[in-house]
């Protein structure tokens, strides 16, 4: 490459990377619990909550985490859109917990994830590559698209309030309204959503919001049975036997 | 070790987020992943010695962190808060943005190749390292992005080596 395309890249690159604040600031963690922990503990919890509640009350809280509890012990299908003014992706998804299984495929991009116990099959368009799962969520990110994780976190809901009937496409429930404050670098944000609950208990659809962004998740097809295999011709990423934690 | 670390931060923190939202291609997403990152550089301050450069640990740090997002970008896409400084707008935010958007479309490596080798402005054998991959697929990478970014952007914006080579 010449210098004149080298030197137009580069202000390009520059450009796009402009706007920024001129200062980042760090506040130190202090000792937090995690946003997220595991699923299966996050489920445990979620159960031992449920078992709790449900003890001494009928609340629409324990009603909610109740829902995602069961909901995220069945194998199921889910859409899933992120919205924000940079940015909009919409996925869909087939989930076994059981099975540890679970595809993803990230519409217009030709992304495909495959999650296989504890391996992770990534296809860029190009070729198929695979590592070790890594399970160390980011601390800030909020409410996750992985509908497992948005469930339990649904155990940390506070203001759950019952909104009324929320009829959906084959389906009658119950919708919710609740709040979350996930803690962050930055002190708690705080999340709005609702949630609806069909007659059988499952969340089949769930919102949350936060500043001008917004994720919706849809969920369907419970008990699904879907093979999800291993791409016979993925090779291990390039230095994906190093650690993500450095 | 807390001052350092702040310091540091002060001092580096802004060219490491413009090197995120070049990788992520949105500042929401970019202020995520530096944090992360800064979250375990911080952790690892206090083991890193004198002869450990804190910007190179944080580079690899985003590169790999970045990464496997991506991996799990379905799960990574989320709703995230107003920054608390929004951002200035930079001189020509069009630009910007349609730059933005054109490294997105570059398959993650040709796009980590172009960010490492002429923003960071590392030498090929240290994208190489950085990316696990030898200096000839870094030259392959960048040069497959800048033709990329050119059949996107416009050859007004970047000119095509052989025409230059041609008009002199």
């Amino acid at each position: 490459m010449n210098e004149a395309t080298e030197r137009a890249v580069r202000s390009l690159l520059a450009t796009a990377s402009d706007g920024g604040p001129e200062r980042v600031e760090f506040e130190a963690p202090a000792r937090r619990r995690r946003v997220l922990v595991p699923v299966l503990a996050a489920l445990a919890a979620a159960l031992a909550a449920v078992i709790t509640m449900t003890s001494t009350t009928g609340s629409a809280l324990a009603v909610v985490t109740a829902a995602a509890e069961r909901t995220a012990g069945d194998s199921f299908r889910v859409t899933g859109s992120s919205v924000s003014p940079e940015k909009s992706m919409t996925s869909t998804g087939y989930f076994d917990p059981a099975a540890r299984t679970g595809r993803t495929v990230v519409e217009g991009t030709g992304r495909e994830t495959r999650f296989i116990g504890d391996q992770v099959y990534q296809y860029d368009g190009v070729r198929w590559t695979v590592e070790p799962r890594v399970d160390d969520p980011p601390v800030f990110k909020l409410a996750y698209m992985d509908p497992q994780a948005a469930l339990a976190q649904l155990q940390a809901a506070s203001q759950v309030k019952e909104e009324g009937a929320a009829p959906g496409d084959g389906w009658t429930g119950t919708r919710y309204s609740f709040e979350i404050d996930l803690p962050d670098l930055k002190g708690d944000r705080h999340v709005t959503g609702i949630v609806d609950i069909d007659e059988q208990g499952r969340v089949r659809h769930m919102e949350m919001q936060v500043g001008d962004s917004r994720n919706v998740a849809d969920y369907f097809d419970f008990g699904a049975r879907e093979e999800v295999a291993a791409p016979p011709d993925a090779q291990p990423a390039p230095d994906g036997k190093r650690s993500t934690r450095p | 070790m807390a001052h350092d670390f702040s310091a540091f931060v002060r001092r580096r923190g802004a060219h490491h987020l413009r090197t995120a939202v070049l990788l992520t291609g949105d500042w929401h997403a970019a202020e995520d992943l530096l944090q992360s990152c800064l979250v375990k550089l911080y952790k690892a301050w206090p083991r890193l010695d004198t002869a450990t450069d804190p910007d190179a640990y944080l580079r690899r740090t985003l590169v790999n962190t970045h990464r496997s997002w991506w991996r799990v970008s379905w799960r990574r896409e989320t709703p995230s808060d107003a920054m608390p400084d929004p951002p200035a707008r930079p001189e020509d935010p069009a630009l910007a943005l349609a730059v933005r958007q054109a490294l997105e479309i570059l398959p993650p490596r040709q796009r980590l190749a172009l960010v490492l080798r002429y923003f960071e402005d590392l030498p090929e054998t240290q994208v190489a390292e950085l990316m696990g991959c030898s200096v000839g697929s870094v030259k392959t990478h960048t040069h497959r992005g800048v033709r990329r970014l050119r059949e996107v952007l416009g050859a007004e914006l970047i000119p095509d080596d052989d025409e230059v080579e041609a008009r002199r």
